[in-house]
């Protein structure tokens, strides 16, 4: 066997959105980084919806970019259509989602890594890692050529062992019309993982000229969007809108006349789909009492006619399919350009990471994106960042970079894959994080810049602006505090106009703009600062007063919830000498391994009391090695 | 590691005239300045207080300024007392009211009541306890645990855990609601409705106020040792209830099987708190409504702290009759009875294998032999080894209501100044928590379940 003469620090296997991301992170900490992807021309694809963000994933993108990531940029690059979501909801639950030219988005993302110095990327399909002693050593491709390195992170998307069904047919496939790794798939086998299933499916793609549009109401981009990336300074692309419409009971009885043909209820999918993305079977089947269910049509791309019909995934045959997508209104003459399909794939329980992302059994092995259990591209990226952060800390043999639950979505979601796994694949929402109120979209760069800046990640400039900001912002925050508002005719008068009550007595401005019926613009009516500070400043000053009660609390938990994972649990704890734990979870601690009191704390079914003698255990532990 | 300061009674219910209130914590001496004072003139600064010097003084209610109780109070500071924090203990009368009435003025003070085994935890976490007791603590406090959890599940039983359960799935199904409109926003905007979520509070609210009356009324009772007597039909339950009460509280009649339902009374003996209750008579019936009344009997029985076993004075008795009421043989007095309509200078036979068990002679009709009952029964209680916090529960019920509560004030008060979903969501979350707490649902309320399977969403 021939291995390539260069020496690399890491290896990234999958160049999808969490390849991607991981290999621009650890490139950027300093790191050699080889990014090996079966098909060139697929780099960062979007296989599936072409839209990036939305509730808690705009929210993941956003600190992705905050920490230097690139996901944000091309998106901002390729936007066809923008939307705040939620904008009649509190700044906390506001998410932005854009659809996307997905050849744009592909084909920027692959010059940005192609002028990347320290990045190789090379087409290879990895059949074998090579593992020596519990460790990894490097890879080997379907030619029998291996590539060197100490650590691989695996970013495998749907190609591990992937299977793509329509109907009773199906192959082996990584995506429709792409080879599946399947020599990955045995070599994981015989380190000793075990691969569960899951599945997940796409709708059909449809001829643009084929649709009636009139039969459709249109929905338009955001007016004056704002860009996702700080770094964009504005959206000028034209927009396009997309197309909602309704199935109806002729397309529901085609669906239930069919089902024994559909892959998913004709018994030949065993993979865990996901409940919240069901396939239109599902709905049918689970929604029985369902009139009709929304169809909406948006478009691939700038280039091409292809129309994604959003609410149509299913696994039924072609000939069920074309009679579906046609009883919809509209769509009668629709040529299907892409079959739905559904496909089942491989995937890792991610209890078997560490909170790196670093495997436990095979030291140096890193695994990001739907090889642990996720779906969508945004919660794959933010992985494949977190795992290429921390390859790169242990290449320059740094501390690990763990963002906990309290300072990052990213955070939540690699604690629940390594403490609580997932049965299903795995998507972020905003009721998964407990501190929602602190991590919004509009305060992600003031959180995580001056982590990103510390890693190398985030340059001078971007975090001298986030300093700018979060100065501003306190400064104007304590003069409204300090602003006292006399109830003159013209305060009132203001007041009485924005649906306010007036005043009869002085007011304190922050007061004031804690009132539901007003925002900024109070201040900047009644008692503006001297020198004007930015709409960017206006809104934080908005957010963290209107909220500020809550935000309080939330820092109070906050600190209770640190103490507990400040308080760290030595790798030689042995849970077989502790006492009082039942056998069940003990079986659990041995498994998961946590690493700190609070990891412990929100292992399923843990109680107060097994909490109170693991700290004994702990305790007794260090005495013990004290003495 | 984490400190903040705790409390709880030390001693177990009932037993001697004294009872120790235990403040463990940093917050132990401003807390008791709160409360304690060595003149009728109302609390004092205790914050200098000298270790361990006894002071005589006053408990105060802390927003009454009315005498709870006059105490000893004894500080012992921090690293010589049994935790290696500050520790003040409160010597008061025994009485369960007082001790209660005191231990609530330190939670109202913001003091969290311990958990099972905490002060012993902490003085093995502050090297107080030498390391090969790290085991037996360990076990201590998982036994502690699950034996306190059993009595608040007992406890947590009929209404009350029935109105808790409802209410807090109402909240549950609001919050699924709200956390749906938050993160499916496609889905449609209109899932809630203001005046209906504010109905569904008002409610929940209503609820809790119940139970916290409730508590203030009948705490008492309660918290009494739980007494059942049972045994055969027209054995003479409900005259020896009747005897214990000095009252006319159960019908008394000649046909087998008058008490159909459970009657419960309390009573005090010499100070200790006890709820008696009369059970129907077991035996095989077809009447529904004794079925019932049997059915009670035995949930009544295994609630029991202890049991008085009646039996015809002159008929035999075997361990087979014992096994099928208490299989433990623990907490049970045999209780022969209609003494008078034996020989005088009778004495009862009773099997070698069942001789360990404590009995009594009695005539319930006459009133003999009930003053050497209650000293049985009142021996028999003071031989508790329960938890000493064993009254807590339902005091941990009081204050997991009032949490509740004041979410859902703070709740409502958004809602009436229509503020976003996110900080409702909060306050309900907060609230069907801590009602969690007393129906034993403590793990996460998993609300994405719950929306997967009512609402059709996604793409």
């Amino acid at each position: 066997m021939k291995f390539y003469k260069k020496k690399y620090d890491i290896i990234v296997i999958g160049a999808g959105h969490a390849g991607c991301e991981a290999a621009f992170a650890a490139s950027r900490m300093g790191c050699e980084v080889l990014l090996l992807t079966i098909d060139l021309d697929k780099v960062a694809a979007m296989p599936c919806s072409p839209s990036i963000g939305g509730m808690a994933k705009g929210q993941l993108v956003k600190e992705i970019d905050a920490l230097g990531g690139v996901m944000a940029k091309i998106s901002d690059a390729s936007a066809i259509q923008y939307h705040t979501l939620n904008t009649r909801k509190g700044p906390a639950v506001q998410s932005t989602r854009t659809q996307n030219d997905k050849n744009r988005y592909q084909q920027i993302m692959k010059s940005t890594l192609e002028k990347d110095e320290r990045i190789d990327l090379k087409q290879a399909m990895v059949e074998e890692l090579v593992i020596e002693n519990k460790a990894v050593q490097g890879v080997v491709d379907k030619t029998g050529f291996g590539f060197s390195a100490p650590i691989v992170i695996l970013a495998t998307g749907t190609f591990l062992q992937g299977r793509v069904h329509i109907g009773s047919r199906s192959f082996d496939a990584g995506r429709a019309g792409e080879f599946a790794a399947m020599g990955l798939a045995r070599s994981l086998g015989d380190h000793g993982f075990t691969l569960g299933r899951m599945k997940t499916g796409t709708p059909p793609r449809i001829h643009k000229r084929s649709i009636d549009f009139s039969e459709f109401n249109r929905q338009e981009s955001d007016e004056n969007p704002t860009p996702f990336s700080y770094a964009t300074p504005r959206v000028t692309r034209p927009m396009l809108c997309s197309y909602m419409g309704n199935t109806n009971m002729t397309t529901h009885d085609l669906v239930r006349q069919n089902l024994k043909y559909s892959a998913l209820y004709g018994g030949f999918i065993k993979g865990q789909s996901a409940r919240y993305c069901p396939s239109f079977e599902d709905k049918i089947v689970k929604f029985p009492d369902r009139e009709s269910h929304q169809v909406i049509l948006e478009h691939e791309g700038l280039e091409t006619n292809e129309i994604y019909a959003s609410g149509l995934g299913n696994s039924l045959p072609l000939e069920v399919q074309i009679d579906i997508v046609r009883s919809v209104k509209g769509l009668e003459s629709a040529e299907i350009m892409r079959p739905a399909y559904a496909i089942e794939y491989g995937y890792v329980n991610p209890q078997q990471l560490y909170p790196t992302l670093e495997s436990k059994e095979v030291q140096g092995l890193f695994m990001a994106g739907q090889i642990n259990g996720t779906s969508g591209y945004e919660e794959a990226a933010a992985q494949g960042m977190w795992a290429g952060i921390n390859a790169g800390c242990k290449v320059q043999q740094r501390p690990a970079f763990i963002l906990d639950r309290s300072q990052a979505y990213m955070g939540v979601m690699v604690d629940d894959l390594v403490t609580r796994g997932t049965r299903e694949p795995y998507r972020m929402f905003t009721s998964r994080a407990e501190y929602r109120l602190l991590l919004r979209e509009d305060n992600a760069d003031l959180r995580l810049a001056e982590k990103g800046f510390d890693l190398g990640l985030v340059d001078k400039n971007s975090l001298e602006r986030t300093r700018e900001i979060q100065c501003a912002t306190h400064r104007e925050i304590s003069r409204i505090r300090q602003t006292i508002v006399k109830p003159t005719a013209a305060v009132n008068q203001w007041l009485e106009s924005a649906g306010s009550t007036p005043l009869t007595t002085g007011a304190k401005l922050d007061q004031l703009l804690k009132r539901a019926q007003l925002n900024y613009s109070t201040v900047d009516h009644i008692a503006a600062p001297e020198i004007p500070v930015t709409p960017r400043v206006k809104r934080q000053v908005e957010v963290e007063l209107k909220y500020e009660g809550y935000i309080a609390r939330q820092v109070r938990e906050i600190k209770k919830f640190k103490d507990m994972e400040k308080i760290k649990i030595p790798s030689d704890l042995d849970y077989k000498e502790v006492h009082g734990l039942s056998n069940e979870m003990r079986e659990k601690l041995l498994k998961i391994m946590p690493e700190s009191l609070g990891q412990a704390s929100r292992i399923d079914g843990m109680t107060p009391a097994a909490l109170s003698v693991i700290m004994v255990g702990i305790s007794a532990l260090r005495r013990s090695s004290h003495s | 590691m984490i400190h903040d300061t705790i409390a709880a009674i030390a001693t177990p219910p009932g037993m001697g005239g004294i009872g120790i209130i235990r403040i463990s914590g940093d917050q132990a001496l401003p807390v008791i300045s709160g409360l304690f004072g060595n003149t009728l003139k109302g609390p004092m600064d205790c914050l200098n207080l000298e270790s361990h010097r006894v002071v005589h003084g006053y408990i105060f209610h802390p927003r009454e300024h009315i005498v709870l109780d006059e105490v000893l109070l004894v500080p012992m500071l921090a690293p010589r007392s049994y935790t290696r924090e500050n520790v003040v203990e409160i010597h008061a009368h025994a009485g369960p009211m007082v001790m209660r009435a005191i231990l609530e003025s330190i939670i109202f003070l913001g003091v969290r009541l311990a958990e099972p085994g905490e002060f012993t935890k902490r003085a093995f976490l502050n090297n107080r306890i030498d390391l090969t007791q790290a085991e037996a603590i360990s076990d201590i406090i998982s036994a502690r645990s699950t034996a306190s959890m059993k009595m608040a599940a007992v406890q947590a039983t009929g209404k009350l855990k029935e109105n808790i359960t409802h209410a807090r799935e109402i909240l549950i199904s609001l919050l699924t609601l709200i956390e749906a409109a938050i993160d499916f926003p496609d889905e449609g905007d209109e899932l809630i409705q203001e005046k209906q979520v504010l109905e569904h509070i008002d409610r929940v609210i209503a609820i809790c106020r119940q139970g916290i009356n409730t508590y203030e009324e009948a705490h008492f009772l309660r918290d009494g040792i739980k007494l059942a007597i049972c045994g055969s039909p027209n054995v003479g339950k409900s005259s020896l209830m009747n005897c214990l009460l000095e009252s006319e509280r159960s019908i008394v009649t000649a046909i087998p099987g008058t008490t159909r339902d459970l009657i419960e009374e309390g009573i005090n003996i010499d100070g200790v708190p006890f709820v008696i209750s009369d059970t129907a008579g077991m035996h095989e019936t077809k009447d529904p409504v004794e079925q019932i009344g049997i059915q009670k009997a035995k949930e009544s029985i295994t609630r029991a702290d202890m049991i008085l076993f009646m039996k015809p004075a002159g008929e035999t008795i075997s361990a087979q009759e014992i096994d099928a009421v208490v299989p433990s043989h623990e907490k049970v007095i045999i209780v022969f009875n209609k003494m008078d309509l034996m020989p005088e200078g009778f004495t009862p036979t009773i099997p070698a294998d069942i001789q360990k068990i404590p009995h009594a002679l009695i005539s319930a009709r006459r009133g003999r032999g009930i003053q050497n009952l209650k000293k049985q029964i009142l021996s028999l209680s003071a031989a508790d080894k329960t938890d000493p916090t064993g009254v807590v529960p339902n005091l941990r019920h009081k204050m997991a209501l009032e949490k509740t509560k004041n979410a859902l004030s703070c709740a409502r008060q958004n809602l009436i100044h229509h503020r976003e979903e996110e900080t409702l969501a909060i306050d309900i979350r907060m609230a069907a928590e801590a009602l969690g707490e007393i129906t034993g649902d403590t793990a996460d309320i998993d609300i994405l379940d719950k929306i997967f399977s009512q609402f059709c969403i996604g793409k």
